[in-house]
């Protein structure tokens, strides 16, 4: 792990959404993250890739603050991450995050899962956040199965309803965090599929920004390298075109 | 069989009181268990610490020495001029609190962590998190434990009738007392407590199959 490149965006910094400066993370021995520094601007895609236990969940984990960090700085939109509370709270409403293994809550329907975010956090009306969630839930091909619990629902489905969960709240930053790896190769299409409608549809209304962090092949417009230290951004594309080099230089 | 009929009025007294004080100290119980579980998987230390230390001192201290506690301690560092009831009342209360404590926490235990994971990162704060996710999905887990823990509390709620409390186990010492055979006695005293005790796990069993189709 001799090569750090990082190739800094030239926008502005105001358009900066996301910004990782200097951060490091320790699992007891094990240096997951060191010294990663990352610059996401609004409406960009990032695709963080590596192989497993090089901390892409980590990383994808650390910008909502599901996992503290050692050393660094983290700020969303120019605000730094609080500590543990009420504004960490209102902070996380605005980062949507997608989990590899879904976690939609167990006990609430698909539509009830949809709706619990912006009733309960964001205080939105009952009949106007179940007007949205239905939206969402038509728009990611769910919309007949609102009344089901996640039990009942596939693979597939169930990521695409946990994508319209986040949505409904309307983040500034989507991460997803290996979507699609805990699911049949068959489901596997549906989920990426809606995934690169949402980047094509570029920015709805109640999505001002979007980021998306994930190891896949919905890659539009950076890929971003990650192994320990190695964080490298390249241009779309380029990922389909040339092997990946540095993976096949270990 | 006439130890009963002819004491009606003394069984029935105690068979309510039993009732009473179970319930009473029941509902204390959850209510404390339920705060002192959030406590204890709180992420802010002091919380944790008290909770582990309210678990350890009402788990590990024999209940008739609480009693004694709540007799002879309390009122004079305190609060002076409790009722005998009420001091039974937070004797059984307290003790029990911190087994139903322990029973919710393993339920806690039992939600897989990407539950609340996900809660948080919808922008839920922690007491949201326990209220609405997390408790719900851990209530069917815990009812069993729980109906074993209320049983349990309605059997120590017999140690209030030697402090003089009114309830169906101090009956037995006063017809004793009064030279009845203590073998009819016994016998009523105990399908008085049998016919609560059925009926709370009746109860419970019920709200078991209850939750159980909810899903």
């Amino acid at each position: 792990m001799t090569e750090v490149s990082v190739t800094k965006d030239a926008k502005p910094a105001a358009d900066d959404l996301v910004v990782l400066k200097g951060v490091n993370k320790h699992f007891g021995a094990l240096h997951v993250l060191q010294d990663i520094d990352l610059t996401i601007t609004r409406g960009e895609v990032v695709v963080v890739i590596g192989p497993s236990g090089s901390g892409k969940s980590t990383l994808c984990r650390t910008i909502n603050r599901l996992e503290t960090i050692d050393a660094g700085a983290i700020s969303i939109d120019g605000k730094p991450l609080p500590q543990e509370g009420k504004e960490l709270a209102r902070l996380r409403a605005d980062v949507g995050m997608v989990f590899q293994s879904f976690n939609l809550f167990a006990h609430k329907t698909v539509l009830e899962n949809v709706m619990l975010g912006q009733t309960k956090v964001r205080r939105t009306p009952k009949a106007e956040a179940e007007e949205k969630a239905r939206a969402l839930l038509d728009r990611v091909g769910v919309g007949s199965q609102a009344d089901k619990y996640p039990a009942q629902l596939s693979g597939g489905q169930q990521q695409r309803v946990a994508i319209a969960r986040a949505l409904a709240m309307g983040p500034k930053v989507m991460l997803f965090d290996e979507p699609t790896s805990a699911l049949d190769p068959e489901m596997i299409n549906e989920v990426l599929e809606v995934m690169q409608q949402l980047a094509r549809d570029g920015m709805p209304p109640s999505m001002p920004g979007r980021t998306t962090a994930s190891p896949s092949t919905s890659a539009e417009t950076k890929d971003v390298h990650h192994e320990g230290s190695q964080v490298r951004r390249r241009g779309g594309g380029d990922r389909r075109s040339r092997p990946d080099r540095h993976r096949l230089r270990r | 069989m006439n130890v009963l009929l002819d004491h009606l009025p003394e069984f029935r007294e105690g068979f309510i009181g039993t009732i009473l004080l179970t319930l009473a100290s029941g509902a204390l119980a959850m209510v404390l268990g339920i705060v002192i579980a959030g406590f204890r998987v709180s992420p802010v230390p002091p919380l944790r610490f008290f909770g582990a230390a309210w678990v350890t001192l009402f788990r590990n201290t024999p209940l008739t020495v609480l009693f004694l506690v709540a007799w002879f301690v309390v009122p004079v560092i305190f609060m002076p001029g409790l009722s005998p009831w009420t001091k039974a009342l937070l004797a059984l209360g307290f003790y029990t609190s911190a087994f139903v404590c322990e029973a919710i926490r393993s339920g806690i235990n039992t939600v897989p962590l990407g539950q609340a994971e996900a809660a948080r990162s919808i922008g839920m704060t922690f007491f949201q998190t326990l209220r609405l996710i997390v408790l719900p999905q851990a209530t069917r887990t815990v009812i069993p434990p729980l109906s074993s823990i209320f049983i349990a509390l309605t059997k120590n709620s017999a140690i209030a009738g030697a402090f003089s409390v009114t309830e169906l186990f101090g009956v037995q010492k006063l017809l004793s007392d009064k030279g009845f055979d203590i073998a009819w006695i016994f016998l009523w005293v105990a399908i008085g407590y049998l016919i609560i005790t059925f009926t709370i796990s009746g109860l419970f069993r019920l709200l078991e199959r209850r939750l159980g189709v909810a899903r």
